[in-house]
């Protein structure tokens, strides 16, 4: 691993972080590569001693928050399971919030919106088409009785009208399947992170 | 050594090591690393909590064409740190109860 490498990675672990504390890690960390550099130690062995970038990360993260996080201040990374971020105090005061419930939950419940507005416009939708191939078969059996293009020309618009009004029905068929799925998934993978936390 | 024991010890030797002079990250691990065990990443919450807590301050001077940052005592820390010391007599007297000398 290069050194590039190391901060990139080491970055990328503390995205949790905001930015100016996140900024403030990598300088620290920065001037201490600098000066054993200047002590003329090889970036191999710089790199050694800073551990891997992930467990460098996960003490800070987990010394982020004054109280609570600095408790457990003394016991290594390597030691403490529960240093990945998404399980952290911060995370768990997160959930606290209305804006910050289960993210399973949320899209639960604006799928659940958007289904029944979906729903509505199906219905709409479906009884459109009724009617107006209704009318169709009207206009039809008066041009087969009566004749005149005029109720033939009715007879056409109404069979449009209906396979127009048929369209909403056919695309909220096929996204309600695919919402379905996808919800699905989204509160299975939840339910596995509850778990695995 | 217990992690308890250790913390307490370590915020007492961070500020001893920039009691005299101010110092770096550096130099802080290099000084203490013969006397307690101390890596880069333990270092970093302690100068975190003691600046938060006013026991120290920083600031940043360019060194070799890039920026260092130093850490001063301030007073809190000063204070500190002779709570430490006039408390030393007091743990000796527990070392000695726990290592079972004779008083």
């Amino acid at each position: 691993m290069t050194a590039q490498e190391w901060f990139n990675r080491f970055a990328a672990a503390l995205a949790a972080l905001p930015e100016p504390e996140r900024e403030r890690a990598e300088a620290y960390y920065r001037e201490l590569y600098s000066d054993k550099k200047e002590m003329g130690m090889s970036e191999g062995s710089i790199l050694l001693s800073f551990g891997s970038p992930e467990n460098a990360a996960a003490e800070i993260l987990n010394n982020f928050t004054e109280d609570g996080g600095d408790e457990r201040n003394g016991q290594t990374a390597d030691s403490m399971p529960e240093n990945n971020p998404l399980c952290s105090e911060e995370n768990a005061e997160r959930k606290d919030g209305i804006l910050n419930m289960p993210r399973g939950k949320v899209i639960a419940a604006v799928c659940a919106a958007a289904a029944a507005v979906l729903l509505g416009g199906t219905a709409l939708s479906v009884a459109g088409t009724l009617l107006l191939s209704e009318l169709a078969m009207l206009f039809a059996a008066g041009t087969f009785c009566l004749g005149g293009a005029e109720t033939l020309a009715m007879g056409v618009i109404a069979l449009g009208g209906a396979v127009f009004c048929a369209m909403p029905f056919y695309y909220a068929i096929k996204y309600m399947a695919k919402g379905v799925i996808w919800v699905t998934k989204k509160i299975y993978d939840d339910v596995a992170r509850e778990e695995r936390a | 050594m217990d992690a308890q024991l250790k913390k307490g010890l370590l915020d007492v030797c961070v500020l001893a090591a920039i009691e005299q002079e101010e110092s770096y990250g550096y130099k802080i691990i290099a000084d203490l690393s013969p006397v307690i065990e101390i890596s880069e990443s333990t270092l970093y919450p302690i100068l975190k909590r003691l600046e938060g807590a006013g026991a120290l301050t920083t600031y940043s001077r360019a060194f070799n064409g890039r920026l260092r940052k130093y850490y001063l005592i301030t007073g809190e820390g000063r204070r500190r740190l002779a709570e430490f010391k006039a408390a030393v007599p007091q743990m000796e007297k527990v070392m000695d109860f726990i290592l079972r000398r004779k008083i």
